[in-house]
């Protein structure tokens, strides 16, 4: 068996995987047996290898007990907790916890809402006054401090702990259910007025080793920010020292669409980079070589650990000490093993890993690597050793050694990058040939800055190398964006349904394949797999057809207003969009709206309504316009935001009586403003009721409150409506009675309202809507409302947040009745 | 490059499946984006003002049996002093049949009944 490890850790790896997706104990008894049953047919029918089975059922085991230990939440765990916790949705609960920092904290949220976020490892919890162990990871946020904890700190910490809650929006990311996958399911948010203070530190060498690495870090952090302002400084922070918030994400934007994000993590090229910038020092001090192979190691894992513990650093460094090891005890170093191998140590420390972007992704590029460049390069009809050494020989080999592994990796990767970033991105080939080279120098010129701006007689020198570097750095951005710019350097595709995934996948194995066995048929195969290829992307989205009926989304933003109407012709419309980024929270254009689009191959949008300027409802706009083709904007003739001039997209003001012909055959009566109007953004919200086609109206309420209401009343009978989005988040609204006889009159089946949490909606409107038999629809609990219209004209509504069934946490046990709680 | 007569007849395939694939596509997102039109001032009211002042008017009537104290007070006359006195009367079991089962509460006599009957309704 020439690679032994390879049966023992892939069966080990899909023990893992297998438990996650089956956390119900019986079901996963199912999975394992007929695992077992397949592994002892395969073994009777060809040569009876049972060692082999039983290592690989061993294995198999051993993964599942692996995630199960480390991710799965013990009985004590702290979101069990059911004083606090309750299974339903209770709102977050003030509570204090002791307990111990694990990871490096690190700053999020934009300028307004700076936080720091780490993962805390809970030992004691004291809630209502009562204090119980417990144990488990929460993910601790916290806005003022006056010394910084670090990994290792036993800490004191109080403020709101409440479950995390799955992202209610379709197509969005599920932060929860990432997070879950490594063992933290509940979260802490800890503010000005809150308690927080140190307790000890923990003991131990690692712990230690860590804590002054991290030190290290922060100091060298320090010194990037001081030399280097703006962008440069935190590109460079970012491609030297691991990730930073402070990259503005209209920059790490021009990457992903080139395919070159990959030079802002911490990767195998940084890794490799860095280890022989080492080597060559430790050879240039007079170690043997031998003697400098072994003592890079440590160093490589120290920078792996340095720089933020990364699925992508830590592995190319377990990598890297394979093949130092491998060239210091003068064996062959092979590849695949080398892999595996780093795979199983990082997997079997942190089982929870293999489900995360960064893992996956590393992963995928490196066997694209390995096993594609060859095929790639024969397919390229690369010759073999070359006669004439000169330079223009020299010259063309790296060029067409640079194409052939850049789109190695691009052909296994493509259907991942699809999927997490809804693109593919041809431009990756140049884009990598002038990128990669220019992250060695950024490398190199930030490793350089820390070590001269960390000496004070060095500032001259400190100076210079920030010169070049803010000159690299403005060069790359530069190059990127003119990249970017040039037609089909990026295209929005949906994710690879599964089959299509399953269907690419295939077709890239028995394109190797044919190239590995049979040599004549080279190019005829790569031709082939490419028409494939084009048409599996193609065929994916063609089967992504429009609803059936009419289907309203009503966005989950928190305290703002986002909604998407699709019609049954492919029409879309978007009636407001939510907060932008600069306001400190999400950007609901690019994290919530986006995705949704282009999951859903919807790349333009029939036009857009914005109800009134206010932030929370035109904030997310600007990601809008500058990602969609918009055919028209409505308002109430409003002078506060406007789209880009460029785009000379046609306005339309509208004012109570008119009434629009929309898409998918939408008729929409407008209600307000009036001619004369109001003098307030939010009374002078436009409020309108959509019909649809199969007659199901749909009453949009901006922010209009109760004055607006009570002058509605005189439209009587045409407000009744199927669905209302409540005025002003349920709150606020001024006299309730003409609010409740706005309401009376509009009789909803269905009411929608954009909260944050439900305490601040007013009562008695919550009251009058449940006693008239309405279905009231909260965002903040149910996550998006999703209103849907069947062939028939029906209508059934139903919450974003009940459709995602978490994954990793096997069913709650019924709530004991513990006498300490 | 020398390709058998299978792979000529499955890449012809493959490739007219693309084609219609892209076709498909193609149709499919250059439709014209919908041209709205307004028409102005074209929605009807049902109820005149004064129809929807009488709707509200009757809507703010606060039944004496059911009401909150802070309801109570919302009427003209009715202070606070009264509308604790409402509800304790209401808290002895006792209920209002009528208007007039209003004066049993002190302080309220026929003129004040008289000021506070458009305010008041029994349901």
């Amino acid at each position: 068996m020439p690679r032994p490890l390879v049966i023992p850790i892939l069966f080990f790896l899909l023990g893992v995987i297998a438990r996650r997706y089956f956390p119900e104990g019986s079901s996963y008894g199912v999975a394992a047996g007929l695992l077992a049953a397949f592994a002892a047919a395969a073994a009777t029918l060809k040569r009876p290898r049972p060692f082999l089975v039983s290592m690989a059922l061993f294995f198999f085991f051993l993964g599942a007990f692996r995630l199960e230990s480390a991710s799965f939440p013990r009985d004590n765990d702290i979101s069990k907790c059911t004083a606090c916790l309750a299974p339903t949705l209770d709102g977050p609960r003030e509570a204090v916890i002791y307990g111990v920092v694990e990871t490096d904290p690190v700053w999020q949220g934009g300028p307004r809402a700076r936080h720091i976020v780490f993962t805390l490892r809970a030992e004691k919890l004291l809630i209502d006054e009562k204090g119980s162990d417990v144990s488990g990871h929460v993910r601790v946020s916290i806005y003022s401090f006056t010394k910084k904890p670090e990994a290792g700190d036993r800490i004191v910490v109080g403020g709101k702990l409440s479950k995390l809650l799955h992202n209610g929006n379709p197509e969005g990311f599920d932060y929860a259910g990432l997070l879950g996958s490594i063992g933290i399911y509940s979260a802490m948010t800890s503010n000005e007025s809150d308690l927080y203070f140190k307790a000890g530190t923990e003991k131990g060498v690692v712990t230690a080793v860590r804590r002054y690495l991290f030190r290290v870090r922060s100091k060298a952090a320090g010194i990037i920010d001081r030399s280097l302002k703006g962008v440069s400084g935190s590109v460079i922070g970012t491609i030297t020292l691991g990730p930073r918030d402070s990259l503005p994400p209209e920059i790490y934007d021009l990457f992903a669409k080139t395919g070159t994000a990959h030079i802002l993590a911490v990767s195998g090229l940084h890794v490799s980079f860095v280890a022989v910038i080492l080597l060559c020092a430790a050879r240039l001090t007079g170690f043997p070589r031998r003697f400098a192979y072994l003592i890079v190691i440590p160093a490589i894992c120290a920078y792996a650990v340095f720089t933020g513990e990364q699925a992508s650093a830590l592995r190319s460094a377990l990598m890297a000490s394979f093949a130092l090891t491998a060239l210091a005890i003068e064996r062959k170093n092979d590849m695949p093993n080398a892999l595996l191998l780093s795979a199983f140590c990082i997997i079997f420390l942190a089982p929870g890993q293999i489900f995360q972007a960064g893992f996956i992704m590393s992963y995928a590029a490196v066997l694209s690597m390995i096993y594609l460049v060859p095929v790639v390069e024969a397919y390229m009809g690369k010759s073999g050793p070359e006669r004439r050494e000169g330079l223009a020989a020299k010259v063309k080999k790296y060029f067409s050694g640079a194409v052939s592994v850049s789109l190695a990796a691009w052909a296994g990767m493509l259907p991942i990058v699809a999927a997490y970033f809804s693109m593919l991105t041809p431009s990756v080939i140049p884009a990598n040939l002038i990128a990669v080279p220019l992250s060695f120098l950024l490398i190199s010129l930030g490793l350089l800055l820390t070590i001269t701006g960390s000496i004070p007689n060095l500032a001259p020198l400190t100076g210079i190398v920030s010169c070049a570097a803010e000159a690299c750095v403005n060069g790359l951005v530069l190059a990127v964006q003119k990249i970017s710019d040039l037609p089909l350097s990026y295209l929005r595709v949906p994710p690879l349904k599964l089959p299509f995934l399953s269907a690419y996948y295939a077709a890239l194995a028995a394109a190797a394949w044919v190239f590995f066995k049979k040599k004549e048929l080279k190019r005829s195969a790569a031709l082939i797999f490419l028409v494939i290829a084009a048409d599996i992307f193609v065929w994916n989205e063609v089967l992504i057809a429009p609803p059936n009926g009419t289907r309203v989304t009503f966005f989950d933003v928190k305290k703002a207003d986002a909604a998407l109407v699709e019609a049954s012709d492919g029409g879309v419309m978007l009636v407001d969009a939510g907060r932008g980024g600069d306001s400190g929270g999400i950007d609901a254009g690019r994290n919530v709206i986006a995705p949704y689009l282009w999951k859903r191959g919807i790349r333009r949008l029939d036009c857009v309504f914005l109800s009134h300027p206010h932030d929370d409802h035109y904030g997310g706009l600007r990601y809008v316009f500058d990602n969609f083709e918009v055919g028209s904007f409505v308002d109430g003739g409003q002078k506060v935001f406007a789209p880009p001039e460029a785009k000379q997209i046609p306005r339309f003001a509208v004012k109570r009586g008119d009434v629009i012909n929309g898409p998918g055959g939408f008729k929409i009566a407008v209600l307000n403003p009036p001619e004369k109007k109001y003098g307030s953004a939010n009374d002078d919200s436009v409020v309108f009721k959509l019909l649809t086609p199969r007659a199901n109206s749909f009453l949009f309420c901006g922010d209009a409150t109760s004055e607006v209401m009570a002058d509605m009343l005189s439209y009587g009978g045409l407000l009744r409506s199927d669905v209302i989005k409540v005025p002003h988040h349920g709150s606020g609204l001024g006299d309730m009675i003409s609010a409740a006889s706005f309401f009376d009159k509009v009789r909803p089946g269905y009411a929608v309202i954009n909260a944050k949490n439900d305490d601040e909606i007013n009562g008695t409107l919550l009251a009058g809507f449940r006693k008239s038999v309405t279905e009231v629809f909260v965002t903040s609990e149910a996550g998006a409302v999703i209103v849907e219209e069947n062939e028939r004209g029906g209508l059934t509504a139903r919450g974003g947040r009940a459709s995602r069934v978490p994954v990793t946490q096997p069913e709650e046990s019924p709530p004991r009745k513990d006498p300490t709680l | 490059m020398n390709i058998s007569l299978p792979q000529r007849i499955a890449l012809i395939l493959l490739s007219a499946l693309l084609l219609a694939g892209a076709l498909i596509l193609h149709v499919r997102h250059s439709r014209p984006l919908c041209k709205i039109s307004v028409v102005n001032g074209v929605v009807e009211r049902e109820l005149t003002l004064a129809q929807t002042v009488k709707m509200l008017k009757e809507a703010r009537k606060v039944d004496p049996n059911t009401a909150s104290a802070e309801e109570l007070i919302s009427i003209p006359g009715i202070g606070p002093g009264l509308a604790s006195r409402i509800v304790e009367y209401r808290d002895k079991g006792n209920a209002f049949l009528t208007y007039d089962d209003l004066t049993r509460i002190p302080g309220i006599g026929p003129k004040k009944l008289e000021k506070m009957r458009e305010y008041v309704k029994f349901k």
